[in-house]
């Protein structure tokens, strides 16, 4: 008999767990006081009276369950007309002191047959082993626990503030699952991760995976590089997508940017990148939608720095083929910038995109380890759902993009480079093209001049000097 | 409500089952082994034995094979339950009531129970 994968109601902790929680599991949420596991068992109980169902939510706590019944009401899955018909909250409390764990299988036993609850959550498992009088005594209690949830087909959430896993003690090792929620400063930032140390049945994504808890409660974002290459979006035109700057399009090879492809546009502050993003999207249509996806306040500052420069932005957005999105700079994590962005396209229905300001997503404490295989993931999805896109990224006078171990830019299919260099009382831009996909392209640096109307390519730089 | 006899040499197993059926109004009494099973027959007189195949000191088809040749017991119904399949007991088809292939549902069990009540449940001669 193939068990059934039982969704949890949220559609990224389902895709870390391979489906959901197989019908009849008993599965161990665990964290310290603060990480979340009553918001995720609530959620999932909401849910799953959202679907129809029905869910016992007992405890084994000395406090009422009206003060976390509060704290539940100020999430959006909160739904008080389901309580207590399809929700029902029970304390075991006593029956655990007059009947000993016996008492809690009474009560267990009965809410889930009487009520017929698909889902039983079990808050106090810490409570519970220490009323028990052995390991063996606890080991029989939740084997009487799993041997209902068998017979009854229901699934059993056992929730654990003890802090440290100990994988020999007898509530781990019988369980169908473990999950464990924990949070921590990284550097000064504050991230919250889960993770699945055990899950029988099921191909689960391990590793840990970040999460945020706000208004809409536990909101999942599994490690892009984890999640399975997914095939092509149909459809998707394999030619080129102009840049909107005159001059570019015949540097690149002629016509643009390759049409799915990636490009990173990167050089010191001041010298056009933003700019080079701004006219890419300029050149948006109602077809061809564009997205500015900006990682730090240059989100903000397009409008301005476009009307500024010439560059006509208000139109488009008027017409809607143009979205501006941005990102909260501190707090998120790396797979958070990532949902984010792939969440936009797909809102948005974005063909061309522009990614501002990456070295931010650069300074954050994951990408030491995962950067590389982050933005390969990243990169990956946005071609595979057709996207063209751009991305600037500061680099230093000297020519260095990031710090060593830490760039970008040999991530993606195209790379342009824009400089500054003085000349008497002028700067001078220049541009010029490291490579193309699969193309030729003009290797000469290239004046970038700034007219009224915004950047255009000008003269070959030697050229324009041997002139003057 | 019926008399019931649980054979289970998982405590746990049988724990959940005792609390599940008793909620249902049966009387449930348990046993470890088709032997101690044997031994309770007289004391409880029961009206339906659900019995695990693969236990200790006793396996549940020696019990049914034993109570089958007891005369006074050997028309109560007897329902085994194992992870192994129904094809594998074949071979014993004869002293079974019933068959419910672990893990099973308890609405499944019930149903089970109430066809053999309702058609054996009569059968139980005088000790």
């Amino acid at each position: 008999m193939k068990l059934q994968a039982i969704s949890t109601g949220i559609s990224t902790l389902d895709q870390i767990l391979g489906g959901g929680l197989l019908e009849g599991g008993v599965y161990i949420v665990q964290g310290a006081a603060g990480s979340g596991k009553t918001i995720l068992a609530n959620q999932i109980a909401f849910n799953t009276v959202a679907r129809g169902g029905t869910v016992a939510y007992v405890t084994l706590l000395a406090e009422e369950h009206a003060r976390m019944m509060q704290h539940m009401e100020t999430f959006s899955f909160f739904r008080e007309d389901a309580i207590p018909g399809a929700l029902h909250y029970v304390s075991a409390f006593d029956a655990l002191m007059k009947e000993g764990l016996a008492g809690v299988v009474k009560v267990l036993s009965a809410e889930i047959r009487v009520r017929k609850a698909n889902l039983i959550v079990l808050d106090g498992l810490v409570t519970a082993a220490g009323a028990s009088g052995s390991p063996q005594d606890l080991k029989v209690f939740i084997g009487q626990i799993q041997a209902i949830s068998t017979l009854v087909g229901c699934n059993t959430l056992l929730l654990n503030s003890s802090w440290a896993p100990t994988s020999t003690s007898p509530e781990q090792t019988m369980v169908d699952g473990i999950v464990v929620l924990r949070q921590q400063l990284v550097r000064s930032r504050h991230e919250r991760a889960l993770e699945v140390i055990k899950f029988r049945g099921a191909s689960v994504l391990y590793g840990a995976h970040t999460f945020r808890i706000g208004d809409d409660g536990i909101e999942m974002f599994p490690q892009l590089e984890a999640l399975p290459v997914a095939p092509l979006a149909p459809g998707i035109s394999r030619g080129r997508v102009g840049s909107g700057v005159p001059g570019l399009d015949e540097m690149l090879g002629g016509g643009g940017y390759p049409a799915g492809s990636v490009t990173a546009i990167s050089g010191p502050e001041g010298t056009g990148k933003t700019l080079l993003g701004l006219h890419f999207l300029a050149a948006a249509t109602a077809v061809e939608p564009g997205l500015l996806f900006g990682l730090d306040e240059s989100g903000e500052m397009a409008e301005p720095i476009s009307a500024a420069f010439g560059i006509e932005l208000e139109g488009l957005k008027f017409k809607g083929a143009l979205r501006l999105a941005g990102q909260p700079r501190f707090g998120e994590s790396l797979d958070e910038v990532g949902y984010r962005l792939l969440a936009a396209v797909r809102d948005s229905g974005a063909r061309r995109v522009f990614i501002d300001g990456l070295a931010s997503v650069v300074a954050m404490p994951a990408y030491e380890e995962r950067g590389a295989a982050f933005f390969a993931a990243l990169f990956r999805e946005l071609r595979r759902l057709g996207v063209t896109t751009l991305f600037s990224v500061r680099a230093t006078p000297d020519g260095t993009a990031l710090p060593p171990g830490r760039e970008v830019a040999p991530l993606a299919d195209n790379s342009l480079r824009v400089d500054a260099t003085q000349r008497g009382a002028n700067a001078v831009r220049s541009v010029s093209i490291s490579k193309v996909q699969a193309s030729r392209h003009d290797p000469t640096s290239h004046e970038l001049e700034l007219t009224t109307a915004g950047l255009r390519v000008g003269a070959p730089l030697d050229k324009r000097h041997g002139e003057t | 409500m019926a008399r019931l006899l649980i054979v289970e040499d998982e405590e746990a197993a049988a724990d959940a089952l005792a609390a599940l059926l008793e909620l249902d109004g049966f009387d449930v009494t348990r046993a470890p082994n088709g032997k101690r099973a044997i031994e309770m027959l007289a004391e409880v007189r029961p009206e339906l034995i659900i019995t695990d195949y693969m236990m200790p000191v006793m396996d549940g088809i020696e019990m049914a094979r034993s109570i089958r040749a007891t005369p006074a017991y050997a028309d109560v119904p007897i329902l085994m339950t194992s992870g192994v399949s129904e094809s594998a007991l074949k071979a014993h088809a004869s002293l079974l009531s019933a068959f419910l292939r672990k893990p099973f549902r308890i609405e499944a069990l019930l149903a089970t129970i109430d066809r053999l009540l309702l058609h054996d449940g009569d059968q139980i001669r005088d000790a």
